[in-house]
């Protein structure tokens, strides 16, 4: 009896593990489910369980008629922000090349004039 | 869809609107089941499309541009329902019993499967958002447990056992055993 009680509880994991399938089952676990009723009933219980899961995501869900505009106004603002961020990474390469470049030139003419003062 | 994935790919704002109008349901289904709440799912499928908008460019195509979605909104909802646990001390923990407070429950029904669907869904929505979200992945969109594991941020052992016990928990609840009635404070 203790046997048996001990082969429910290791076939009730196995069944939850399983969701109900004895394919993987072991020869003993096989022999107890033949015999074993509330097994049985357990398993049995299990298949049902995921038929009603599998029927759950077809039925059809509550709608929510908002959130498509929603989800494209998101879409929107990551869009705006991103163009703004572009743009405002445009002016900054802008000035950075801008500068570097009236930086150069007054290098230059530094130099010019030095080697014009030596020249002289 | 394909053709519109590809144009979205591509950088087609428009085309990416199309995939969002023909989706948004069946994301917003998944992750009203993954959240219990139609205000964290609404959040949960916004995030999930600006999301999927930055990375289409990275979708390689291997799987169903569907199935590559429902991960998305799986991240996003681990992500969420984490958020939700930080600043919720009252949420159920994995080993809190669920109390059954549903006026009309009767197992005469349960052979009903407009019934047991109605029970049911019930059940899963009274699950601590970690069972809940590996539960319904698994057993109603059947992804793959190392892809749970991956978008859930846990192993594939804990993804394991936390199906196991999610299951048995909906067994127990909505098509118990003789002598299993009383676990559940009824």
């Amino acid at each position: 009896m203790a046997g048996d009680r001990a082969h429910c509880v290791s076939v009730s994991d196995a069944l939850a593990a399983t969701a109900g399938s004895d394919r993987a089952f072991g020869p003993l676990e096989l022999d107890h489910l033949a015999t074993c009723l509330r097994c049985r009933a357990e398993q049995a219980r299990y298949q049902r369980l995921m038929e009603a899961m599998q029927s759950l995501r077809e039925a059809p869900a509550e709608e929510d008629y908002r959130l498509e505009s929603q989800i494209l106004e998101t879409l929107d603002l990551h869009g705006r922000r991103l163009a703004r961020m572009a743009r405002s990474g445009v002016v900054a390469a802008v000035g950075g090349v801008a500068a570097g470049a009236a930086a150069t030139a007054g290098f230059i003419a530094a130099r010019h004039r030095r080697a014009a003062r030596l020249a002289s | 869809m394909v053709s519109l994935v590809e144009r979205a790919k591509s950088g087609d704002r428009e085309a990416f609107d199309r995939l969002v109008r023909i989706t948004h349901s069946d994301s917003y289904a998944l992750a009203l089941r993954l959240t219990g709440s139609t205000e964290d799912a609404r959040d949960v499928v916004q995030e999930a499309y600006l999301r999927a908008y930055r990375s289409v460019g990275r979708f390689r195509g291997d799987a169903l541009f569907s199935t590559w979605l429902y991960r998305i909104v799986a991240n996003c909802a681990a992500t969420h329902n984490g958020r939700r646990r930080l600043h919720r001390h009252d949420d159920l923990g994995a080993h809190d019993d669920v109390i059954d407070t549903r006026p009309d429950y009767d197992p005469t029904l349960l052979g009903d499967l407009a019934a047991l669907r109605v029970n049911l869904d019930a059940a899963i929505r009274d699950l601590p958002p970690r069972l809940r979200s590996v539960v319904v992945l698994r057993d109603m969109y059947d992804m793959p447990h190392e892809a749970i594991a991956k978008e859930l941020g846990i192993s594939v052992t804990a993804a394991k056992v936390r199906l196991h016990r999610a299951r048995r928990r909906l067994r127990e609840q909505v098509l118990p055993l003789p002598g299993e009635e009383h676990d559940h404070g009824r």
